[in-house]
């Protein structure tokens, strides 16, 4: 496999992942004490309690991670 | 009765006063994250497209400049994500909550803002509600205007918007009913 394919492919992986560990970050430590459901709790029915937040970044993270992924293996 | 969207909750919130007992929590109406996902549709289409033309139709014999292309189109297509999600991270971070006391409005923004503002319940002077044009009145939600002494507070795209301000009347009612008891019951002491 060429090697600068590798190279482009490892650091644009590298970046998603830095930014929406920071973004997650951030955000995580911004929405406490701001009514979000737990996933235990009464507000459980709603469409984003604190874990279906993570799993929605960390869903994000592998999406944007492979559409480079396809892309970049049929044209580089 | 006041149904989803509004959260019975984390009831304990950043500023709230010991003897403040949590009522309900609401976030702005899903239309507005329509905006910023039409957004992030119309980015995705215009990169396809161009990657489309440059890749299939013109076939770039250069490799160094099919890589640049595509390099440059990678980062607007990250770019263009990002700023949907930061706007999606936005729209949690913006929480109205009301307790039997008062009414807290906390907006936050990952970086740059964090505001916190609360109006006394009691000291309510006009509530008003606002729901203009097909869209706000086939979906159910509008403007929420509070109306006190020296503070006007306006909530806009406020969710199932008529049960909200009918609570929020019947609220206010309980909170003035429970000064005017304390009031007599300072002035008996």
């Amino acid at each position: 496999m060429d090697s600068t394919l590798l190279t482009a492919l490892a650091s644009f992986a590298l970046l998603i992942l830095a930014i929406e560990g920071v973004m997650w970050h951030i955000f995580h430590r911004k929405i406490i004490g701001m009514c979000l459901p737990e996933e235990s709790g009464p507000g459980m029915r709603s469409l984003f309690t604190r874990i279906r937040f993570k799993a929605f970044a960390i869903i994000h993270t592998i999406l944007l991670i492979v559409v480079i992924v396809i892309t970049y293996f049929f044209l580089w | 009765m006041v149904k989803s969207p509004l959260l019975m909750a984390d009831t304990e919130f950043q500023g709230k006063h010991p003897g403040e007992a949590f009522q309900f929590s609401f976030r702005q109406h899903w239309i507005r994250l329509l905006w910023p996902f039409t957004k992030l549709i119309v980015w995705h289409l215009l990169i396809i497209s161009i990657a489309y033309v440059t890749f299939t139709m013109i076939e770039i014999p250069d490799s160094f400049t099919r890589r640049a292309t595509l390099v440059l189109l990678t980062v607007f297509y990250l770019l263009a994500n990002f700023e949907f999600l930061a706007r999606f991270y936005r729209h949690f971070l913006y929480v109205i909550v009301i307790t039997d006391k008062k009414i807290h409005r906390i907006k936050k923004s990952l970086i740059i803002l964090d505001d916190h503002q609360s109006i006394d319940l009691w000291a309510l002077q006009d509530i008003n509600k606002y729901q203009h044009g097909l869209i706000q009145n086939l979906l159910g939600f509008g403007s929420i205007e509070l109306e006190a002494q020296d503070t006007l507070l306006r909530i806009h795209f406020t969710p199932v918007i008529a049960n909200i301000y009918e609570k929020l009347m019947h609220l206010r009612e309980q909170a003035r009913t429970q000064m005017s008891y304390r009031g007599t019951a300072q002035q008996k002491a």
